[in-house]
């Protein structure tokens, strides 16, 4: 981890050596501001450059911009590989509750520039500083550490997470450890003593009650523990944890443990009064509407839909009926609609293939 | 009227300009390099319009499709039209989204009834459920025809009547 986790280069790049365009004048300071603290903080610093990344600023809110830095324009992305990898679900999260678990929220900062950039790469990575240093002679810097937009940083990222995750969990065996469990209990429908609050399958203590457990989206990590001692103590040791690996905490946006916390990965859930209950956030529930409403303005005009935003709302929405599984067969307009454009399509864009 | 213009504020964000593949060369020094992302594709604003960017750098290799099975790219049409349960799908999901606030599902509960008959059938595009619960003796009852999405729920339903 020290050394950058590998990378897999699938051909060798050709240089990509474009002057960067200084931003508009009116994110210019929002986006010096963005540099400097990079530079500060030696994510990116001088060495060998044999090609450069574009960056671009991305508004955030109103006040705020987002620098990406562009790994697709100069060919990087197609010269990197990352295997594909699972993230966790609601269905992932509700596995570890069950009416009356305590949960808590640790949240890891900058989540992609805490892993080091592997050192073969980072000559690809270089960024133009020239124009927006308004320096009169060439200003070139390259990345040390993973960057937004670059291929394979979630997966690196993620990764890098889950090993947290196993090395904090610890020794299930140890009695003192909080992460401990004895035995993995299934709870399945068709058993004489199945019972419909607990999960079909989780991991119990000694004494019969639900372990101490975790799961992280990225960096959004949600320790959980049957008491609220436990939780508390759960989420403090993922914290020590992060820091020993030299993972930021950033314990600023941490929150107490509760049975009824804040959004996890844009999902609640809540374990209070006998029940573990799911919905979405408010601001998600109001972009839903809204983009319903985007497509039905479409389907009335009677001109068809671009297919990027309805690509994109399809997304959107297949992401909120995870809390709302009844919403999943009135998707199928969506998929059909999408997918309609490939060959041998019945009119209601399902594969006809085999259809007779 | 507030939802038009988070509307409008998302719709900003959507909007992604693009051409069709521009002839493939073969490129051979950094000067050639620079002529397929020619500082014309930066936006005043905010950064890169990709448009007349070359779609082989745009979609690496694994990040291509073909539709038609030939060897060509092709990218997907600008406009898509309907299908034709669009319509009935649309009207459903705002039945369902019609809260002003996200409503709270119970996925698991300690309250556990016990089920002493139940009935389901699926047919067609339809699928209709009922069950009679104890103690509560509620009944349930969902029917879908058409994605025309209808829900009678009666709490407290007398066995006797």
């Amino acid at each position: 981890m020290v050394k950058g986790m590998r990378m897999w280069i699938s051909e060798s790049l050709v240089p990509w050596t474009r002057q960067q365009r200084s931003p508009d004048n009116g994110i210019f300071p929002l986006v010096l501001d963005k540099i400097n603290v990079i530079r500060d903080r030696r994510y990116v610093a001088c060495g060998e450059i044999e090609s450069l990344m574009n960056y671009f600023a991305v508004s955030k809110g109103d006040t705020d911009v987002c620098v990406v830095y562009d790994g697709t324009l100069s060919g990087l992305n197609g010269s990197l590989w990352a295997p594909y990898f699972p993230l966790p679900t609601l269905q992932s999260h509700l596995r570890i509750v069950e009416p009356g678990t305590y949960m808590a929220d640790n949240d890891v900062g900058e989540c992609f520039h805490d892993w080091i950039l592997d050192a073969r790469v980072r000559k690809w990575c270089g960024i133009d500083l020239t124009s927006i240093l308004r320096s009169e002679t060439r200003v070139w810097e390259r990345w040390e550490r993973c960057a937004m937009g670059l291929r394979p940083s979630p997966y690196v990222s993620f990764r890098g997470v889950l090993w947290l995750k196993e090395e904090s969990h610890g020794d299930p065996s140890d009695p003192e450890n909080v992460f401990r469990w004895e035995r993995v209990e299934l709870n399945l429908p068709g058993h004489e003593d199945c019972a419909p609050h607990k999960s079909w399958v989780s991991k119990r203590r000694s004494d019969g009650s639900l372990a101490a457990d975790s799961i992280s989206f990225v960096d959004d990590i949600r320790p959980t523990g049957p008491t609220e001692a436990d939780a508390r103590q759960a989420s403090q040791v993922m914290a020590k944890q992060a820091a020993w690996c030299g993972i930021q905490d950033a314990t600023r946006k941490q929150r107490d443990v509760s049975q009824t916390p804040d959004a996890w990965a844009g999902y609640v859930v809540h374990t209070a009064d006998g029940d573990v209950s799911t919905m979405v956030e408010q601001t998600k529930w109001v972009k839903a509407k809204a983009k319903l409403q985007w497509v039905s303005n479409q389907l009335e005009s009677g001109s068809g839909v671009e297919y990027k935003p309805l690509e994109s709302i399809r997304g959107f929405l297949v992401y909120v009926a995870q809390a709302y599984p009844p919403m999943i067969p009135y998707l199928r307009g969506f998929h059909g609609t999408l997918d309609s454009r490939r060959p041998n399509r019945t009119k209601d864009g399902f594969d006809g293939t085999f259809e007779r | 009227m507030v939802l038009t213009v988070h509307l409008n504020a998302e719709l900003s964000e959507l909007r992604v300009e693009r051409s069709g593949p521009k002839r493939r060369k073969v490129i051979g020094s950094t000067e050639e390099a620079d002529e397929y992302a020619p500082s014309s594709q930066l936006d005043p604003k905010f950064g890169i319009d990709v448009e007349d960017v070359d779609a082989d750098r745009l979609f690496p290799s694994s990040e291509k499709f073909s539709g038609t099975g030939s060897s060509s790219v092709q990218l997907p049409p600008r406009r898509m039209t309907l299908t034709y349960r669009m319509k009935d799908d649309l009207e459903a999901l705002f039945q369902m989204t019609r809260d002003a606030s996200p409503p709270k599902r119970r996925v698991r509960s300690l309250r556990v009834v016990r089920a002493t008959y139940g009935f389901g059938d699926a047919s067609g595009d339809g699928f209709g459920g009922a069950i009679d619960l104890l103690p509560t003796r509620r009944l349930e009852f969902a029917h879908f025809q058409r994605a025309l999405f209808k829900l009678s729920r009666a709490s407290e339903f007398d066995r006797e009547s």
